[in-house]
């Protein structure tokens, strides 16, 4: 056994997860996982006040916090809240899609170019300010048992693997974010923080009210052929619990019937 | 009966660690190596005196049924085969086109692609079978990037990385996973790493990379990850994933 295998059974201290981006979703199912883990947790999304953010604070101690994280400003302002309600962050999530709706299935001739920049601005734009306000509060930090000052997680979609027809906007912006990923991991991870980029290769089926697993245009998921979002939260956890000696940069997840 | 965890390639770095991580999770580790009885038996006392269950055996893997017959005298003699790990490692140094001989251009392929090879045809049958399964699969950064002097290595690398997606392609919707693990670095591992290097520049290694500067990856925390990846859910599995330590150099940056 080496020194380093010694230092690992110290616990984490103090975690705290800051999520942005907030749905029903790989948002909510972070938040349940890492509140049970232990960690104090806060939700940023443009609208705290949905019915299943209100559910999380009351269920989870979650503390939710409105935030257009596409602005400079209100991402610094954040990150300010956060610090001072629950401590600097351990654990960052930038969880956001970016899509509206307008910009689905329209063929690069039709792309509205205002819209198709508020993709990316509110996508990979917003990961950047994400980042960067992690990262200024986390290098800061003192390293945990396993090394680590913090760990930043960009969730991602198959659009950052592959360009699909009708779906430029969402290319460029997922695209965008797998670049800022690895750069911030290059940049960062030599100083204790860990930057992880997480394309989810899959439809994403979350808990319905009828206890089904569906998505909003892909329908129920059957046998297992959706992400299930609280098993994504399980890697998430994982990520964040690697030894810095040991650390993954890009996890791709997909359901096993997938096709890729 | 405990399900097994069948490790080619159980040497002190990440083989024997993962085999004794998931023995503590109540697997049956079955530890396979070419050489060093010795050390095979030490790694397989240590696993029981920790309270787990575990069985040694040397394994030639170049030899013919050599991978075949191990595989299918676990299954009968002491278990269904739950995770089969393949851990053999074919790095031979940086070695010019006129050093690398026909010989070692073989033998590469032979540990790093065909028994691989082998031991899927070996397995999965057994596996689609029983309608689940986990094949955990090492591998390195010669899997995507052809370095100098890694002409051996990287063709079998690459051909390894390649296998297991066509081994996805056609078992992971019949429940067996797959994953091919990138192992982007330098491990400390003194059966493999610490050979080629030898004693001292081992020891010197450890002394101003590894220790507690986390520089060298460490098996022991490598092999949580391998056991995340074999409870991972059917509905989120992933096929690749890349480790390295903090302060490494990725391979999309060499």
């Amino acid at each position: 056994m080496t020194r380093s295998d010694q230092r690992d059974v110290q616990p984490f201290e103090q975690d705290v997860a800051l999520i942005v981006g907030g749905g029903p979703g790989i948002s909510s199912s972070c938040a349940r996982l890492f509140a049970k883990d232990g960690m104090r947790v806060g939700i940023a999304a443009r609208n705290p006040d949905k019915p299943v953010l209100l559910n999380l604070e009351e269920t989870h101690g979650v503390r939710r916090y409105a935030c257009d994280a596409s602005e400079a400003a209100a991402v610094e302002l954040l990150f300010q809240k956060v610090v001072r309600d629950l401590g600097t962050p351990t654990l960052v999530v930038h969880n956001i899609d970016g899509r509206v709706a307008s910009i689905f299935r329209k063929g690069i001739v039709d792309a509205d170019p205002g819209i198709a920049l508020d993709t990316v601005r509110n996508s990979a734009f917003s990961a950047f300010l994400v980042g960067q306000q992690a990262a200024r509060l986390m290098r800061e930090n003192k390293p945990n048992g396993k090394g680590a000052k913090g760990t930043i997680i960009f969730t991602n979609a198959s659009a950052a693997l592959r360009g699909f027809p009708l779906s430029a906007a969402f290319a460029m912006a997922c695209q965008a974010k797998s670049g800022l990923a690895q750069s911030m991991a290059r940049e960062l991870m030599p100083q204790g923080i860990h930057v992880t980029n997480v394309p989810i290769d899959a439809a994403i089926g979350w808990m319905q009210e009828d206890g089904t697993r569906a998505h909003r245009l892909a329908g129920t998921s059957v046998d297992d052929n959706m992400a299930d979002p609280d098993r994504i939260a399980e890697t998430y956890l994982q990520l964040h619990r690697q030894h810095r000696s040991t650390w993954a940069f890009e996890v791709v997840l997909r359901p096993w019937v997938e096709k890729w | 009966m405990k399900p097994v965890c069948l490790v080619i390639g159980a040497g002190a770095g990440i083989g024997g660690n993962v085999a004794r991580r998931f023995a503590q999770e109540g697997y049956h580790a079955c530890l396979c190596r070419r050489s060093d009885l010795n050390g095979l038996n030490r790694m397989v006392d240590a696993i029981k005196n920790d309270g787990g269950s575990a069985t040694g055996f040397l394994l030639n893997a170049i030899e013919a049924n050599s991978i075949e017959e191990r595989v299918a005298a676990v299954e009968a003699e002491i278990g269904p085969i739950e995770v089969a790990v393949y851990n053999l490692g074919a790095q031979i140094g940086d070695r010019a086109l006129k050093d690398t001989s026909l010989k070692a251009f073989e033998t590469g392929w032979r540990l790093g692609t065909f028994g691989l090879f082998r031991l899927a045809s070996a397995i999965c049958p057994l596996m689609e079978a029983r309608g689940k399964g986990t094949i955990l699969v090492t591998s390195a950064t010669a899997a995507l990037r052809g370095n100098a002097g890694q002409h051996s290595h990287a063709a079998a690398m690459g051909g390894r990385r390649m296998l297991c997606q066509t081994l996805n392609a056609e078992f992971a919707s019949k429940g067996i996973h797959v994953v091919h693990i990138l192992i982007d670095g330098a491990v400390d591992a003194p059966d493999t790493l610490g050979k080629m290097l030898g004693p001292e520049r081992f020891q010197q290694l450890r002394e101003t990379r590894g220790n507690e500067h986390d520089g060298l990856m460490l098996p022991t925390q490598i092999a949580e990850t391998y056991l995340h990846l074999a409870r991972q859910h059917r509905s989120t599995w992933t096929f690749e994933i890349d480790l390295r330590a903090f302060s490494d150099r990725p391979w999309w940056n060499h």
